[in-house]
């Protein structure tokens, strides 16, 4: 495999770490060359520490929640003025109330759960259909290949945020779409996002598979042979690995802006359900004024997603040195 | 191809371009070959554009699909009124020919579109589709193309600079400023410049604030004034995406061996960069930045909804919420036209540049 | 943050009155009672310089432009001031006067014949210019029939009529019932006595239409009348030679209207102020609007109120202040329980409702008191004299609770009695579908909220209001269990307006329904079937103010507020409201300073 042509770019990036460190000569795995990289990048760490607190906050929200706010959905019209409009922050209201007198504390801390699970479900949902969308045209080619190709082409012709706000607006109803398969709130919400998404990974995955084919070790593979299945799991997939994990840093946190942008727009999750998109939209009626209800949900989406970001920053560098450092 | 303006108005990762390592093909001598009108080029450009053509065909029949199919507002019973009898509802259902089958309605509609280019009636008023739409493409433009400026203009020197600078505190500073801004939701970027900056409920009254777009036509001062905080918050993130990828594609376009060549051939520095460096890490931005235009041109949705600017965006976001199908229709096709058209020029540009991207 | 009025705002109607003079004198002494508290003075404020363009501001255009078939409060606001049906208001009065009528109607006949003289001299518009005449009249109102026109009301108040179709025509045919011994006179000849055919002669059908003109476009599927229509009133639509009205309407960006140069102030009682009236549209974000019209670039709001936080601001700014107006809405807004579907098929779970409802945090959700009253019926108290006092008044609450914050002991109580012996539902959770935009989703979390304390939980869905109507609410088949997005206001005033299309069990319709609860009581059924033949004023208060009380007690609709519409006027104008019209100006009254 010849030299990186240009790895700044981010697509060029996932395309060319595709075969992990060959270095024969000291014996530690790839694996073990990333994770010291890793763990030598203060940033990275520093990142990986933020994102598992955001996790566990998430996991924990239930007692954060009663330890230092209010519970969920409980609302406080004596935290509304005579004319509906929220007070700010207080003892006992850490960052204030919103429009109907909930906790604000209390709703940012489970709208991290929200947008991570959100976030991650959609990913995985979205990088498995594109993986598998994208060995089977990459390696079948023909026919096969054509008609995935050109549908993905057709995906990528449509406007996307207007392709998932008319999903999302569709499937907001009773009982959801596909008969019930997809229901309202947060199970729509994934699946637009994991429609919208897979087409990318699947070009990516097409792409590299087409290379892969060609390579000595699937001859090798075939001669001795390997069937179709045998060649895609044991020889092609590990090689994807890399690229997977690349695109994967790479859309989580496109993912959880784009739940909130949903959500801001009013089709994404439910108003029940606290989301940080959903509080900023709430708030632009009053935010002149009520300024806390905007400030810490966002300040919350931009930290988690600058953490995102930094981490998969932080990974590629480790995964492949030679790529210049983007921080 | 990539629909590259992520609904996030921000680049988003993007697949490659069929054809193989186009970099690499730039990366050779100076002088590349560009493929004059030869009768190769012509046909692929044909084939593109009518390719282009049938995807639009194929758009509009799967938008009538997802808007006609699942369930929305029933525009028959919208236009009745509280009154509505069952045969009054179903008169209307019938001017409207909603009660005709989804193919026949299809047919009319595409019947009108291309002989007529006639969009249709909104459900909702009594005003063509095509009207409004064009009446906001002006506001769109004004939006996209102050914002493309912007980032062209800083994201790209910026990111050359810092490569040229690397590992300096500049570049350090800059690059982490990037990353911030990729990772600030737009509206909420908006509302956070608006509260500071917005001349009649900021603390600080600088620019326009939300809602106060004229067009150029009427007042060109207060045109201006009202498009500076919305191009600078959606410029925002592709300038620091466009930065990144300039300073990275010109780190590595510089460790790449003709550069070395170059170098120790005797050529300055600075030439080096400017003349043989530059051409290479750039021209991928620069066919990037138009399929980011097309992209915006659809409408930037985010940004015309926190800045209440009357654009296409807006007016495709309300058409859904509102199930007004032919609104939704007449969107969803500028939107798309917009991005196969981009993707059309950028493949063509790219045909002359590199004759074996044609296959 | 989105502007666009939901459905209840839009569907404002307009208000009529009965006929007898008798009537007229006790409204007028009611009118006296209520105008006084209803804060600002109206006299001073109805004089004015000629000369000028008043600017209203709107989020949304028109529903329809053509006046037979407009039932928008936005479109009704063009109307009033552009044609002249047979009965009108004067502006800040809740006084019926004769508009396009000559004098007051006489009924005869044991209410079975209705007969209005016309004014002589009124003229129409370029192009038609000539004298209108009874049969204008009667043109008009046939075309409100047929299908070609699509009028939201012809069927509900004139199918009285002898010989009014009972399915639509395709175009417009002759009513026998309508007839026109002359050209000022005008007879209706009913099939039984009806006192809101009377009441609603005051409404936009009653305008007339020069049958020679409009029939050619009548005669189309689908009527483009609006669009190339002639004007009574002392206003008009631009239009061009030929009577397209296209210079004076873009579709959803401006309407146009011009003095009408037939028009003569000896034979109407409108000053008609100003010289032009611009509707500009567009307005989404009601914020915005508000601020312009403070700052003067535009001069009212039309279709849109003040969100709550600026009538904050405006009312802490002593300058400002004076410029907000309050007129009632006329109706209310509510929280509809499907009684077809458990629990809510079960009177005592539908109390329990009603008593755990807090209604103080529901008002809250629209800015508070200065949104209005909180409900405790449905007759609301612009009804005075018309029927809110034979509900009951303010006094009547069969559901109260401290401050109006819900009782939970009392819904218990009744959730006990309903048998669950805990007090706390155990069941399912219900279905709700509410809408998404402005305060509509805040609404529905707190009902959410309170159901919550009796133990119902609740899968919600929060969808556009126009798609949670007619999808959804509208449709009994498709309906949840609980809509607490929707509300109904009058037509005109008459509590009938209020009560017979929504809790009629005659009424349920299977799409386009607006009996939200599925109400079909047999004994109330047969309350309005009686009350509908009155034609005495105080008879048919009396009869309806019962009726409303026997529907509160069902609970299945819970009515929470009797709102209020705020209108801010500019510092350029003086201002002038249209009280019956629940507030909206009248912009025949307008004018600027």
């Amino acid at each position: 495999m010849s030299t990186p042509d240009l790895i700044g770019r981010r697509d060029d990036l996932v395309e060319e770490i595709s075969a992990p460190d060959a270095e024969e000569i000291v014996g530690r795995s790839p694996w073990q060359l990333f994770w010291v990289r890793f763990r030598e990048d203060k940033v990275a760490i520093a990142s990986l520490a933020f994102v598992l607190l955001i996790g566990l906050v998430a996991i924990f929200a239930p007692f954060i929640v009663k330890l230092l706010g209010h519970p969920p959905n409980a609302q406080y019209t004596s935290e509304l003025d005579a004319f509906g409009t929220p007070k700010g922050p207080s003892s006992s209201f850490l960052f204030g109330a919103d429009t109907v007198g909930e906790d604000v504390f209390s709703r940012v801390v489970y709208g991290a759960r929200v947008s991570l699970e959100v976030a991650l479900i959609s990913t995985a949902i979205a990088v498995f259909v594109g993986v598998v969308a994208g060995m089977i045209a990459g390696y079948y080619r023909g026919v096969v290949d054509t008609l995935i190709s050109r549908f993905i082409d057709v995906m990528l012709a449509f406007p996307v945020l207007l392709l998932a706000l008319g999903i999302a607006t569709a499937c907001s109803l009773g009982k959801g779409c596909l008969g019930g398969l997809i229901k309202p709130g947060v199970p729509t919400v994934i699946a637009v996002i994991a429609i919208i998404n897979w087409t990318y990974i699947g070009r990516i995955i097409r792409g590299q598979v087409l290379s892969l084919r060609e390579k000595e070790f699937v001859e090798a593979a075939r001669a001795s042979g390997a069937g179709d299945a045998g060649i895609l799991f044991r020889e092609i997939l590990p090689n994807l690995v890399a690229p997977i994990i690349v695109y994967t840093t790479l859309v989580i946190p496109t993912n959880i802006l784009l739940e909130a942008a949903l959500s801001y727009l009013g089709v994404g999750v439910s108003p029940t359900q606290a989301s940080w998109g959903q509080m900023i939209s709430d708030a632009t009626s009053i935010f002149s004024t009520a300024w806390w209800y905007f400030t810490f949900p966002g300040a919350a989406l931009l930290l988690t997603v600058l953490a995102f970001n930094l981490l998969g920053d932080g990974i590629r560098d480790a995964l492949d040195p030679r790529i210049v450092d983007v921080t | 191809m990539a629909s590259p303006t992520h609904p996030n108005e921000a680049p988003a990762p993007r697949p490659k371009r069929p054809g193989g390592g186009i970099l690499g093909a730039l990366a050779g001598p100076a002088g590349t070959v560009w493929g004059l009108a030869s009768s190769s080029t012509f046909r692929y450009i044909v084939r593109r554009v009518l390719w282009g053509v049938f995807l639009l065909f194929v758009v509009s029949a799967i938008t009538f699909i997802i808007f006609y199919e699942l369930p929305n507002a029933d525009p028959a019973q919208i236009r009745a009124g509280r009154h509505a009898t069952p045969g009054m509802i179903k008169e209307i259902r019938h001017n409207l020919r909603l009660d005709r089958p989804f193919y026949v309605q299809y047919g009319y509609y595409m019947d009108r579109l291309v002989l007529h280019f006639d969009l249709g009636t909104s459900f909702y008023s009594e005003a063509s589709v095509r009207s409004q739409i064009v009446s906001r493409l002006p506001v769109t433009f004004s939006l996209t193309v102050g914002a493309v400026v912007i980032w062209l203009l800083i994201g790209i020197p910026v990111g050359v600079i810092s490569a040229i600078k690397r590992r300096s505190l500049l570049d350090r500073a800059t690059m982490g400023a990037s990353l911030v801004a990729i990772s600030a939701p737009v509206y909420w970027l908006g509302l956070v410049v608006l509260f500071l900056f917005a001349n009649d409920i900021g603390l600080l009254k600088l620019f326009g604030g939300a809602g106060s777009y004229v067009p150029f036509s009427q007042d060109p001062g207060t045109w201006l004034n009202s498009l500076i905080l919305p191009w600078l918050v959606l410029a925002a993130a592709f300038t620091a995406f466009y930065a990144r990828m300039a300073r990275a594609n010109l780190i590595e376009v510089m460790s790449e061996d003709y550069i070395r060549t170059a170098r120790a051939k005797g050529l300055s520095e600075r030439r080096v960069i400017f003349r043989h460096g530059l051409r290479a890490a750039l021209t991928p931005l620069v066919t990037m930045a138009g399929m980011d235009i097309g992209g915006l041109l659809g409408g930037a949705v985010l940004t015309e909804t926190v800045f209440n600017i009357p654009g296409v965006g807006r007016y495709a976001y309300d058409s859904i919420v509102n199930s007004d199908l032919p609104a939704i229709q007449g969107t969803v096709l500028f939107g798309a036209f917009f991005i196969i058209t981009a993707n059309i020029v950028v493949d063509i540009f790219y045909a002359f540049l590199d004759p074996r991207v044609r296959y | 943050m989105n502007g666009r009025t939901d459905q209840l705002r839009r569907r404002q109607a307009r208000l009529g009155a009965g006929s007898s003079r008798v009537v007229w004198v006790l409204l007028l002494a009611a009118l006296a009672l209520t105008v006084g508290g209803c804060g600002k003075k109206s006299s001073s404020t109805l004089k004015g310089k000629k000369g000028g363009t008043i600017t209203v501001l709107t989020a949304a255009d028109v529903d329809y432009i053509d006046p037979g078939e407009t039932y928008y409060a936005f479109g009704y606001e063009i109307v009033y001031t552009t044609q002249r049906p047979l009965y009108g208001y004067k502006a800040d009065s809740l006084v019926v006067v004769p508009d396009l009528a000559a004098s007051e109607p006489q009924v005869t006949d044991g209410g079975l014949t209705v007969t209005v003289k016309l004014k002589k001299g009124v003229k129409f518009s370029p192009p038609v210019n000539r004298e209108v005449t009874s049969k204008d009249v009667k043109y008009a109102i046939e075309r409100g029939f047929a299908a070609s026109v699509i009028n939201g009301y012809a069927g509900a108040y004139f199918s009285v009529i002898k010989g009014a179709p009972a399915t639509p025509p395709k175009t417009p045919q002759p009513i026998s019932g309508i007839e026109t011994p002359d050209d000022h006179t005008i007879v209706f000849k009913l099939s039984r006595p009806s006192g809101a055919l009377i009441g609603a002669l005051t409404m936009p059908l009653t305008a007339p239409v020069p049958e020679e003109y409009a029939k050619k476009y009548d005669d189309l599927a689908s009527s483009t009348y609006g669009m190339h229509q002639v004007a009574t009133g002392p206003y008009m639509i631009a239009n061009n030679a030929a009577g397209s009205i296209s210079p004076g309407y873009q579709p959803s960006k401006l309407i146009k209207l011009v003095r009408n140069p037939n028009w003569s102030s000896k034979t109407d009682y409108r000053p008609a102020f100003a010289d032009q009236i611009r509707f500009e549209e567009g307005y989404a974000d009601a914020t915005i609007a508000t601020r312009k019209i403070l700052s003067g670039t535009g001069d009212v709001n039309g279709d849109f109120a003040p969100p709550p936080a600026q009538l904050k601001s405006i009312l802490a700014n002593p300058v400002q202040k004076k410029r907000l107006f309050f007129t009632p809405v006329s109706g209310t807004r509510d929280v509809a329980l499907n009684s077809t579907k458990p629990p809510f098929n079960n009177l005592h779970v539908r109390q329990a409702v009603a008593y755990v409802l807090d209604r103080n945090a529901m008002r809250l959700t629209r800015g508070g008191a200065v949104d209005g009253k909180i409900a405790t019926h449905f007759i609301d108290p612009s009804f005075a004299g018309a029927g809110f006092e034979a509900a009951g008044g303010y006094a009547f609450d069969p559901f109260p609770s401290k401050n109006h914050a819900g009782d939970v002991a009392k819904a218990k109580a009744e959730m006990k009695l309903a048998g669950y012996k805990t007090g706390m539902y155990t069941g399912p959770p219900v279905t709700m579908v509410a809408g998404n935009a402005g305060a509509a989703p805040n609404t529905a979390r707190v009902v959410i909220n309170n159901l919550g304390k009796i133990g119902i939980k609740v899968t919600p869905s929060f969808l556009s209001a126009s798609a949670m109507y007619t999808e959804f609410c509208n449709v009994p088949k498709k309906e949840p269990a609980v809509c607490p997005n929707v509300g109904w206001l009058q037509d005109f005033k008459d509590a009938q307006t209020l009560l017979d299309v929504t809790f009629n069990g005659k009424d349920i319709l299977q799409a386009g329904n607006s009996n939200w609860g599925q109400l079909n009581d047999p004994k109330i059924n047969a309350a309005i079937d009686a009350a509908e033949k009155l034609t005495d004023k105080k008879q048919r208060a009396a009869a309806w103010g019962k009726i409303d009380d026997m529907i509160t007690l069902t609970a299945v609709e819970i009515p929470w507020i009797w709102e209020d519409y705020q209108t801010i006027f500019s510092a350029n104008v003086n201002p002038a409201r249209q009280l019956w019209n629940q507030g909206g100006p009248d912009l025949s009254w307008m004018s600027k300073k």
